[in-house]
C-alpha cells in the first residue's frame, strides 16, 4: 500500500482526487472526518471521473446500537460512500472513521464496485456500517470526488488516498 | 513478554509499517502493551488473533495510554442466527475493540480482529476506532463490526490489549501493531 495524496485543513475543505495514477491494482480511502452540515450526522457521497449521471447504486448494512438494518439506493447520481458520519452538530471533537476499498479500478472490462466500513460513535449513540457502491461504467477510475453533506468536510478532517499493489 | 520491534519507516517502501509484534507463548499473560508508539504515522492498525485461557467471555478490549476515561462503542454482530446491534461503554478506558475465542472453545480456535485508529497523534480530537472481527467456532461464534470513541484527546502513545476480566490469554494469541504512513511521512 502506497500513499497517493491526502487532504486536511484547519478550516472546511472539499476533496477531489484527479489524475489518479494507473499503476496500482486497488485503491483505498482512509477518512477521519465530520461533515460541515450543522447536524449530528450526515452522509458522504461520491462520484468517479466527474460522472454525475444516475449510474450508481449502493447498499448499506448497519447497526445503531439497538437493531440491525439494511438500506439501498439504485440508479442514483449520489451513491453513499460513508453512511451517517459525524456532523458539525455533534459534540465537539467527535469524528468518524471510514475505510473504503476500490478494487480493480483500472480494469476496463468490469463495472467498479467499492466496499466501505464506517464507524460513528458519539458516546451514547453510534452507527457502524458495512456498505457497497456500484458505478455502472467500465472506464478506468482516474478521478474521485467526495460530496459530503453540508458541501464540505469540517476542519481537522483527514482524507487520504492509497494505492495497493499486487505481486 | 518481549515486543519484537519493527523496522523504521525510512527503510520501508509501503505505507503499512510494522511497529511491534507479540506472540503469547504461555497461559499466564493477562495483557499486551505496545508502549512508546512512534508519533510519525497517520494511522495505527492493530491486528490480533486472540483466545482466552481462563475466561468464557468472548470480547477483547484496548485501553489507550493506560488511563481511565469515558468510552462508548457500537457493535453490529451476526451470530449465525440473526444480525443484532448493541452498545458497550464505561469509564475505565477499556474500549471493546474485538472478539476473542473463549476458553471453552475447541482447541486451536482463535478470534481475529483488525482495528484502525485514525489520526492517532491529533491532540484536539477524541480518539475513535473502527474494527472488524470474527470468531467462528464451527457451529457457533460470529462476525462483528464495531466502532467506538474514547473521550481522550491525548495522542495515542501506548495501547494495552486485554480480554474479559483481564484474565490470562491462551498461548498462541498474537498481537501486531502497524503504522500507516500518509504522503510526506
Amino acid at each position: 500500500m502506497y500513499p497517493i495524496a491526502s487532504y486536511t485543513s484547519n478550516s472546511t475543505f472539499n476533496v477531489t482526487f484527479s489524475s489518479i495514477p494507473q499503476n496500482f491494482t486497488h485503491l483505498q480511502l482512509r477518512i477521519f472526518c465530520r461533515v460541515n452540515n450543522g447536524s449530528s450526522t450526515g452522509n458522504i457521497y461520491f462520484n468517479f471521473n466527474t460522472d454525475n449521471g444516475t449510474n450508481y447504486a449502493s447498499h448499506e448494512l448497519y447497526g445503531n446500537g439497538s437493531s440491525a438494518y439494511s438500506t439501498s439506493s439504485t440508479s442514483t447520481a449520489y451513491p453513499i460512500l460513508a453512511y451517517q458520519v459525524a456532523g458539525t452538530g455533534a459534540t465537539n471533537n467527535i469524528y468518524s472513521t471510514c475505510i473504503v476499498d476500490i478494487l480493480d479500478y483500472t480494469n476496463t472490462n468490469k463495472y467498479k464496485t467499492i466496499r466501505q466500513l464506517t464507524g460513528n460513535d458519539q458516546n451514547g449513540s453510534g452507527v457502524v456500517t458495512l456498505g457497497s457502491g456500484l458505478w455502472q461504467n467500465t472506464s478506468a477510475i482516474n478521478g474521485i470526488t467526495l460530496l459530503p453533506d453540508g458541501s464540505a468536510f469540517a476542519a481537522n478532517s483527514v482524507v487520504s488516498l492509497y494505492g495497493i499493489t499486487t505481486a | 513478554m518481549a515486543i519484537i520491534p519493527g523496522v523504521g519507516a525510512s527503510s520501508m517502501h509501503g505505507a503499512v509499517v510494522p511497529i511491534g509484534y507479540v506472540n503469547i507463548t504461555n497461559n499466564t499473560t493477562t495483557s499486551v502493551t505496545f508502549s512508546n508508539i512512534p508519533q510519525i504515522y497517520q494511522d495505527l492498525m492493530l491486528v490480533n488473533s486472540v483466545r482466552q485461557y481462563a475466561s468464557t467471555g468472548s470480547a477483547s478490549y484496548t485501553q489507550i495510554n493506560g488511563t481511565a476515561y469515558t468510552h462508548h462503542s457500537t457493535e453490529l454482530l451476526g451470530n449465525g442466527t440473526s444480525a443484532i446491534s448493541g452498545p458497550q461503554g464505561g469509564t475505565d478506558g477499556y474500549l471493546q475493540t474485538g472478539v476473542a475465542a473463549p476458553s471453552t472453545a475447541s482447541a486451536n480456535i482463535y478470534g481475529v480482529n483488525t482495528i484502525h485508529f485514525l489520526n492517532y497523534t491529533n491532540t484536539t480530537t477524541y480518539k475513535t476506532y473502527i474494527g472488524k472481527g470474527a470468531a467462528d467456532q464451527n457451529g457457533s461464534g460470529g462476525v462483528a463490526l464495531r466502532c467506538g470513541v474514547g473521550l481522550v484527546t491525548s495522542a495515542i502513545t501506548s495501547l494495552v490489549c486485554v480480554t474479559d476480566g483481564i484474565t490470562a490469554l491462551a498461548s498462541g494469541s498474537t498481537y501486531a501493531l502497524y503504522g500507516v504512513r500518509t504522503v510526506n511521512q
